[in-house]
């Protein structure tokens, strides 16, 4: 930011001298608003990270509360942070698919939000795998389930796998996406120029090519890792989860997700960055709106059927118990208020009605909404689940949680956000180019 | 050698193998190892809970926290045909307090079927919990006993997702996953399980089902025995005698 207004239009007139001079001092006025809020906003998310990191040590040493207090989270035994770790999941491999219709599938319309839904997916993933990293009970040996002692014929040995694999393939494509603009970013000054020089020591042309090719074995493995996520619930003897179609509600939930995260990333960036949403963004967000309603249909009509048969008369005992969790139990409200409405019916509306859906804000706001009915979608998915599983005589468990599982959420939250800001100062995302 | 030589030593080395492999088979079934089950009355159980008691002590698993390795269900059952309208109570004892000897219990279970039914880890042929663990801290042993690795588990949970019966659980001070292990350092020893001592009834009956005179082998000889969940296919070693079909976990 250049401190001073220019000066040499002295010789024009005296009035518009001072038009030119006024806006100027807007400019930096504003500038400095900006960079004050920038701070402050870091300032919180890094003060909910370090409220969340206590949360996380409270949760594996209980320095404060003895294990009395946990009574309760011995009948669930997948909790909230699991919850948030298929989130932040279904989030990456929704992103990476999306952004993969831009780039690899040749959806040209979604190419100008390629590199938000590509770092996004970069920050879920690592969110992501730290989440459940630091749920197991034994932080310190988590790397068992990689070498040495591995089960393959446990799905979460294969979970864990195609994880790694999809970070590895995403760091790769994201570099060859981002090559070319690393290259013109060399030349700036500051933190964004050093880390343009470092990320570009190793060369490389045709770059976009290899970005597509990548792209495409990035894509394949996120819809392998994420479905067999599906499988991981699903191979269990749990009526709720039981089943084969599970993978496959995972991979739709994902878009749904994908899509909803996409939108919500490119406004809240244009929106800092103080820019206006129009011409080929704006059309990419029209396209994200119709997958957006698209998939949130095809979920509905999913839910619906899932519902209907499990819950028919002629279903097992188990399976019709399971269902009234949802339907008049404990995860009612969940279910109904915020899964169905906020989540689906909602922002189906919002995004069908012509007057709302073809605003930016419109379409913000329903992927806003949608985002939120995941969230809980995925509390309910895990949580619910295993509602009706009883542990070693413990009575049937009622849904509380912890307030260090709440402040460690709320840290990784806070974390993915900060996350994908630094992302977006350092990386070479301008439109522009 | 070329390649000729090299596919003939291959070809004779094939059948080779599977001799020595089918030999092992003959040792194995030669020497008849033991595999041990239990045999749980129901009929004879009081809901004393001292199986819970003995256990708890046994095998370091906090006495007042209501999880455990061992623990018995009453069932207090107003039996109507159809019995979709009968009326079924169900309390658990998991800890060093008895529920049975409530005011509550006793007065609601006077008129009514009443029966306990103890419970532990069923030591699946085919285990879940074994089947889904990442790191293989679950196992069996050569008489099929299903342990856990404690060194091993990452405390992921799975296991107790995955176990049909609830029978695993997060240790909570260990923070690892535990179970039953019919207690397995007694047994190798030549003693009784726990439990199995401190029943006064004789509810619970431990031994090895390939020795036919064993009291087991008897036992299964002699009554109908049922296990639970049968539809999942695990096989439990876990055997009941005069279990109802209220009990379905």
């Amino acid at each position: 930011m250049s401190s001073c207004p220019n000066f040499q239009t002295g010789k024009k007139r005296k009035s518009e001298f001072k038009l030119v001079a006024h806006k100027q001092l807007i400019k930096n006025f504003k500038g400095d608003i900006l960079k004050k809020m920038e701070i402050s906003l870091g300032l919180i998310l890094v003060l909910i990270i370090l409220i969340g990191v206590l949360g996380i040590y409270q949760m594996h040493t209980k320095p404060i509360m003895g294990i009395e207090a946990f009574e309760s989270s011995i009948s669930i035994p997948w909790r909230l942070l699991v919850a948030v770790y298929v989130f932040f999941v279904v989030s990456t491999t929704g992103l990476c698919i999306v952004a993969s219709l831009g780039e690899v599938f040749g959806f040209s319309k979604l190419e100008p939000i390629v590199k938000e839904g590509l770092l996004m997916a970069l920050v879920t993933i690592l969110v992501g795998l730290m989440t459940i990293g630091l749920e197991i009970e034994q932080v310190t040996r988590g790397y068992y389930a990689m070498i040495g002692h591995v089960n393959p014929k446990s799905v979460m040995f294969w979970m864990i796998m195609f994880y790694v694999l999809y970070v590895v393939f995403l760091v790769v494509e994201m570099w060859f996406y981002f090559y070319d603009d690393l290259l013109k970013q060399k030349e700036s000054g500051g933190l964004k120029g050093w880390v343009a020089r470092i990320l570009t020591i190793p060369k490389a042309t045709d770059t976009k090519d290899f970005a597509r090719v990548i792209g495409f074995v990035t894509v394949f493995t996120a819809v392998i890792a994420h479905s067999n996520l599906g499988a991981l619930f699903g191979v269990n003897y749990l009526p709720f989860w039981h089943g084969p179609l599970l993978p496959v509600y995972f991979i739709l939930s994902a878009i749904v997700s994908g899509a909803a995260l996409t939108v919500i990333g490119a406004y809240f960036a244009d929106r800092i960055r103080g820019v206006r949403i129009e011409g080929k963004r704006y059309e990419a967000i029209q396209m994200l709106r119709l997958i957006l309603g698209f998939s949130i249909v095809v979920t509905i009509f999913f839910t619906t059927w899932k519902f209907v048969v499990k819950a028919y008369p002629n279903s097992t005992l188990l399976s019709r118990e399971a269902i009234e969790v949802y339907l008049t139990g404990d995860f009612a409200f969940n279910f109904w208020v915020m899964e169905v409405i906020v989540g689906l019916l909602a922002p189906l509306i919002l995004l069908a009605i012509p007057q709302i859906g073809r605003k930016t804000e419109g379409v913000f706001v329903a992927s806003l909404l949608t985002i939120i009915g995941i969230f809980f979608l995925r509390i309910d998915l895990v949580m619910g689940g295993l509602a009706l599983k009883l542990i070693s005589g413990t009575a049937f468990p009622s849904l509380v949680f912890h307030p260090f599982e709440l402040v460690a959420t709320a840290g990784f939250m806070a974390l993915t956000i900060l996350l994908y800001c630094i992302g977006y100062k350092l990386l070479p995302m301008g439109v522009e180019g | 050698m070329n390649r000729r030589d090299f596919l003939k030593l291959i070809a004779g080395l094939l059948p080779l193998t599977a001799v020595t492999k089918a030999l092992e088979n003959v040792e194995n079934t030669e020497s008849t190892e033991k595999s041990y089950v239990m045999v749980i009355d129901v009929n004879k159980c009081i809901g004393c809970g001292n199986c819970v008691v003995a256990c708890k002590t046994e095998n370091d698993v906090p006495l007042d926290i209501p999880i455990s390795r061992t623990w018995i269900e009453g069932y207090s059952v107003d039996e109507e045909i159809p019995v979709s309208k009968s009326e079924v109570r169900k309390q658990v004892l998991s800890t060093s307090k008895n529920p049975f000897l409530d005011d509550d219990w006793i007065k609601n279970s006077k008129d009514s079927k009443t029966f306990y039914v103890p419970k532990l880890c069923n030591h699946c042929v085919n285990a879940p919990c074994v089947n889904v663990c990442p790191v293989y801290a679950r196992f069996y042993t050569k008489e099929g006993i299903v342990l856990v690795d404690k060194e091993t588990c990452i405390g992921c949970k799975y296991c107790i997702v995955a176990c049909p019966y609830g029978a695993t659980f997060l240790h909570p001070e260990e923070e690892v996953t535990d179970k039953c292990t019919f207690c397995y350092h007694r047994i190798k020893r030549g003693l009784q399980p726990a439990c199995v001592l401190a029943c006064p009834t004789g509810a619970r009956v431990f031994g090895d089902i390939n020795d036919e005179n064993s009291e087991v082998s008897k036992l299964v000889r002699e009554h109908r025995v049922s296990v639970l969940r049968p539809e999942e296919g695990t096989f439990p070693r876990v055997l009941y005698i005069g279990l109802d079909s209220y009990v379905v976990e």
